[in-house]
């Protein structure tokens, strides 16, 4: 293509007759977003044999030359390329790369071509190019089956950092070879400012020819040897560049992760061990029902303010039971108070002394311990984190706070970053205990013999307060926990069920888990969240008690409503042709039920009555609804939830997201009892479409622990877990699914398809961030 | 810090409901928990001591759903069933003097002892008017003590009265009565009460440690 002058472009057009239109599309529309780096499709429709000059102006307008009118601005940067002359066809189609030049982030580049055939010259419409900044994926690690490898941005220290790379997505890297970097992260001005590039991967950096798989395209950039540590910093982040063109320097055409005040990898260190800081333990009173047990670094003086966390025991516990908690948040930079709590009398009284104790911290810092928080802690930045009674206690105080009924003096509501409940009591109901839009985190023990989730009443089901929460939510369940576990108080477990897991390793998870936790939503560290949804069985602290066979971990994860486009959340309608989002459902199954997950018995026993036997996320009185189905092992079925038009650009999100359980008891549970899996496919409006197993990224859906008692035959609660499939990985290997016109999300279950038989339910399919 | 422990486990149990109230449904396999005896009103409560007090600062009686203030009453040491008072997170049998609500201060299933306030008027001569001789001492339906009104405590001891619960005889209030004990507020009384539980219930050591620590002025 050869530029020219617009005014030369004029000249040419010169006593040419009126226009008519072109056509020009980019990407097969009018508008269109073009990563750095990637390929935009265009097309231009014209008489055939006609002159084609294609326009380029980054603002829209109007500007005529000799009558033809052309919706450009005319602004000093317009460039126009002569093109030459269209076929018989009329047509003349073509890809162009987004050029590699960081600046070029976030330009408008508005585009028009004039075809001239005889006398007759036709201008096209204007159309539309985004450029956005380059978002590439290259880290992760490999997996068995397609999508061959999953890209993630957190690798425990130890754990090997792979690369990968599918040539189908960038095709004008096969058959090239390149250096593959591994450097410390810098922000996109510190890459502007200084593009050299130094590997720090225990190898150096390694050489690749691009082949024409995915697979091929795998290389172990370091064995693990990088280091996660420094200060309370959540991890150590790495940036992934493949140097193109091998001159030790980014540009060019080279490809980077973490380009941007992210990093392509981040390695973090064992958050089950303590962190980095001593800590200091004081217990002091401010009359009843204030005794407190606060723990902080004991060099707070030379820190900033610090985030606070509260804990409220339960009932007949007591506040000084909590030292894991206590001690390990506070190593991290926490400062953390565990408080005498008013369990006895109940609920509301409980969500008082968490209300009151949080007041009484901030309001006499000055006085504590000879004032030594003073000026440390943090009143826009607090986690309140309850157990049993005082685990709905703290939620019931956030009611209260977001309802005006206490309005505190020394914090807001916006404040209180984080709730998070160990194995709640369930009293109030939804009309007093409700997390609204608080972040919310759920602690369950599946062995608990207190709050034990029977179906028995809705006062012992955990999860029914989960279920109400309607910001970003999420949940931690541990086969093998009893009640007693989550706390240090010594005796016994409080616990019933089989492989008993004990308070030891109850607690090495707890620890693990608590900090990213905290750094999710204390100090906005996106990447530490991924220890939050990646499924246990591939992804866990360094330290998770994993040669321990009974211990289990489920986690479910739900972002914040704004992160997320439900294709079905089986709300507002109870039709099995109709998904929440009025598309078109169609299920071939053996057995489907939608409704309330309200196990409608007192008991697990498995009935033919009670399709929605087992669950527990729903109260009597309704709540979160969902799919329940079979597949009986006789043929493979499938389950197909069309995405409306409104939700049909998947590309805007990250993952295809979705939870599921094992039915409790049913004989199609029990005949196979173990991780079940099945496929999804997402099919685009042109029939394109990728299939990915379940437990390509760890294991399939977990079986209920199996635990007696709550009715006749063995297994406890439908157990949900969460499962993320990154979008982008239907596109892998050339696959042509066009993210931006997604039309369905298809399940598979049955022999052809993972696991022969089962019963589960579903729910929360959507898109998400 | 250390901690120590007291939770007792007693036999295997099983599913058990009262009334609305549903409690923990108990197991054969780990390590099961003490069912809660069917017998709510009639379970056996020996009255072993009988403070009075007065509070300079009146304070809440949170186990009520009204929630009064008091000013004087009554710290009890009572000898109990201790499957009766296993702490549990679901509702538990609510402790009754007469027709008010007693508030426990520890847990008691260890030593079967459990500490108690009772809040009563003051009478002109500076005692609780609360006559132990008159006032029969039982658990109740199970439930959230915030949310039993004056009402519902009446009706219990109408309960427990017709299932021929009686009050301790004079010879037993006599033998745990003590002089009257004024104190500056409840944290004080408190304090009083875990001199109590350290005799009574010494397994009870966080607990004690807990409610004596050094109180911010």
């Amino acid at each position: 293509m050869k530029p020219h002058l617009a005014l030369a472009f004029a000249a040419a057009l010169a006593a040419a007759p009126l226009a008519v239109s072109a056509t020009l599309t980019v990407d097969g529309g009018s508008t269109t977003t073009g990563m750095i780096g990637d390929s935009i499709d265009f097309k231009i429709t014209g008489p055939a044999g006609a002159h084609v000059i294609f326009l380029l102006d980054v603002a829209p307008g109007s500007i005529v030359v000799s009558g033809v009118n052309i919706p450009l601005a005319g602004t000093p940067a317009l460039l126009a390329f002569d093109l030459g002359t269209l076929g018989p066809s009329g047509e003349l189609a073509f890809p162009a790369t987004v050029p590699l030049d960081p600046t070029l982030a976030g330009a408008e580049v508005w585009l028009a071509v004039v075809t001239q055939s005889g006398p007759l010259v036709e201008s096209s419409a204007a159309a539309k190019v985004t450029v956005v900044d380059r978002v590439v994926q290259l880290a992760g690690n490999p997996l068995a089956q397609y999508p061959h490898f999953e890209f993630v941005d957190a690798f425990n220290e130890t754990a090997p950092i792979s690369f990968a790379l599918d040539t189908t997505r960038f095709p004008f890297l096969l058959g090239q070879t390149a250096d593959l970097y591994v450097v410390p992260t810098r922000t996109k001005a510190q890459w502007l400012l200084n593009p050299t590039l130094l590997d720090v991967s225990a190898s150096g950096f390694e050489t690749i020819t691009f082949g024409p798989t995915i697979q091929s395209n795998v290389r172990t950039l370091d064995p693990g040897a990088l280091s996660g540590t420094v200060g309370t910093e959540f991890g150590i982040g790495y940036d992934i560049v493949v140097d193109v063109d091998r001159n030790g320097v980014l540009g060019g055409l080279d490809l980077i992760d973490g380009y941007g005040d992210r990093a392509g990898a981040v390695v973090v260190r064992d958050f089950s061990l303590p962190g980095p800081l001593a800590v200091t333990e004081i217990l002091y009173s401010g009359g009843t029902f204030l005794g407190q047990d606060t723990y902080y670094p004991t060099n707070i003086a030379s820190m900033g303010k610090l985030p606070v966390v509260v804990v409220s025991h339960g009932n007949g516990h007591n506040y000084q039971w909590y030292d894991h908690i206590g001690n390990q948040l506070a190593s991290w930079g926490y400062v953390v108070m565990s408080h005498q709590n008013n369990t006895s009398p109940g609920i509301e009284t409980a969500s008082t002394t968490t209300l009151t104790n949080t007041e009484f911290l901030f309001a006499n810092q000055a006085t504590i311990n000879g004032g030594v928080l003073a000026g440390h802690l943090d009143q826009t930045r607090i986690a309140w984190i309850g157990h049993s009674r005082g685990g709905e206690g703290v939620v019931r105080a956030y009611d209260r706070v977001f309802d005006g009924q206490f309005v505190p003096v020394n914090f807001t509501l916006a404040s209180i970053k984080l709730v998070s409940s160990i194995a709640p009591t369930n009293f109030l109901g939804a009309a007093s205990t409700d997390p609204h839009f608080v972040n919310y985190h759920l602690w369950v023990g599946n062995s608990d013999n207190d709050v034990n989730g029977c179906a028995l009443d809705d006062q012992l089901q955990w999860y029914q307060i989960l279920n109400r929460a309607r910001s970003t939510r999420m949940s931690t369940a541990l086969y093998g926990a009893g009640h007693a576990d989550f706390h240090d108080g010594g005796g016994s477990s409080v616990a019933a069920g089989p492989c008993l897991i004990g308070r030891a390793n109850a607690h090495q998870i707890m620890r693990g888990y608590l900090v990213p936790l905290m750094k999710s939503f204390m100090e906005d560290e996106e990447v530490a969240r991924e220890f939050l949804w990646r499924q246990y069985e591939s992804f866990h602290p360094v330290g998770a008690p994993v040669s321990n066979a009974c211990v289990t971990v489920n986690l479910q994860y739900r972002p914040f409503d704004d992160d997320r486009f439900v294709v079905d959340d089986f709300q507002g309608n109870t039709s099995l042709t109709v998904s929440s989002s009025g598309a078109p459902v169609v299920l071939n199954v053996s057995d489907s039920t939608e409704g309330a997950f309200n196990d409608n018995t007192t008991s697990f026993t498995n009935l033919a009555t009670d399709p929605m036997n087992g669950m527990t996320q729903s109260g009597a009185g309704g709540g979160t609804s969902g799919l329940v189905l079979s597949f009986d092992g006789a043929a493979n079925y499938s389950a197909r939830f069309d995405v409306p038009v409104a939700g049909r650009n998947a590309s805007e999100f990250a993952y295809l997201s979705f939870r599921a359980a094992q039915a409790t008891r049913h004989p199609l549970t029990t005949a196979a009892l173990g991780d079940l899996t099945f496929d999804v496919t997402l099919r685009d409006t042109s029939g394109h479409q990728a299939t990915i197993r379940i437990d390509s990224y760890g294991g399939g859906i977990e079986e209920p622990y199996q635990r007696l008692n709550c009715g006749t035959g063995t297994g406890w609660n439908n157990e949900f877990e969460t499962i993320r499939i990154r979008l982008t990985d239907f596109t892998t290997s050339g696959s042509l699914v066009d993210l931006r016109d997604v039309a369905a999300v298809v399940f598979d279950f049955g022999p052809a398809h993972g696991s022969v038989q089962g019963r589960i339910g579903i729910d929360d399919i959507e898109f998400v961030n | 810090m250390h901690r120590t422990h007291r939770i007792v486990m007693l036999s295997l149990g099983a599913t058990l409901t009262v009334g609305a109230a549903v409690f923990a449904v108990m197991e054969g396999e780990g390590d099961s928990r003490p069912a809660l005896p069917a017998a709510m009103h009639t379970s056996p409560v020996e009255l072993v001591l009988a403070q009075p007090f007065v509070l300079e600062r009146a304070a809440t009686h949170w186990h009520r759903a009204e929630q009064p203030s008091y000013s004087a009453g009554y710290v009890l040491v009572l000898k109990v069933d201790p499957a009766m008072v296993v702490a549990r997170q679901v509702a538990m049998p609510v402790l009754y003097v007469g027709s008010e609500t007693a508030e426990p201060i520890n847990v008691g299933d260890g030593s079967g002892h459990v500490v108690v306030l009772v809040p009563a008027p003051p009478r002109a001569d500076g005692m609780p008017d609360l006559d132990l001789t008159a006032a029969p001492i039982f658990f109740g339906t199970p439930d959230l003590p915030e949310r039993v009104t004056e009402a519902m405590a009446r009706a219990e001891l109408a309960k427990a009265r017709a299932q021929g619960v009686v009050a301790p005889s004079a010879q037993v209030v006599a033998k745990a009565a003590r002089p009257l004990v004024q104190f500056p507020d409840d944290y004080e009384l408190r304090l009083q009460a875990a001199d109590f539980i350290e005799v009574y219930a010494p397994d009870e050591v966080d607990l004690v440690r807990g409610l004596r620590v050094p109180r911010i002025r």
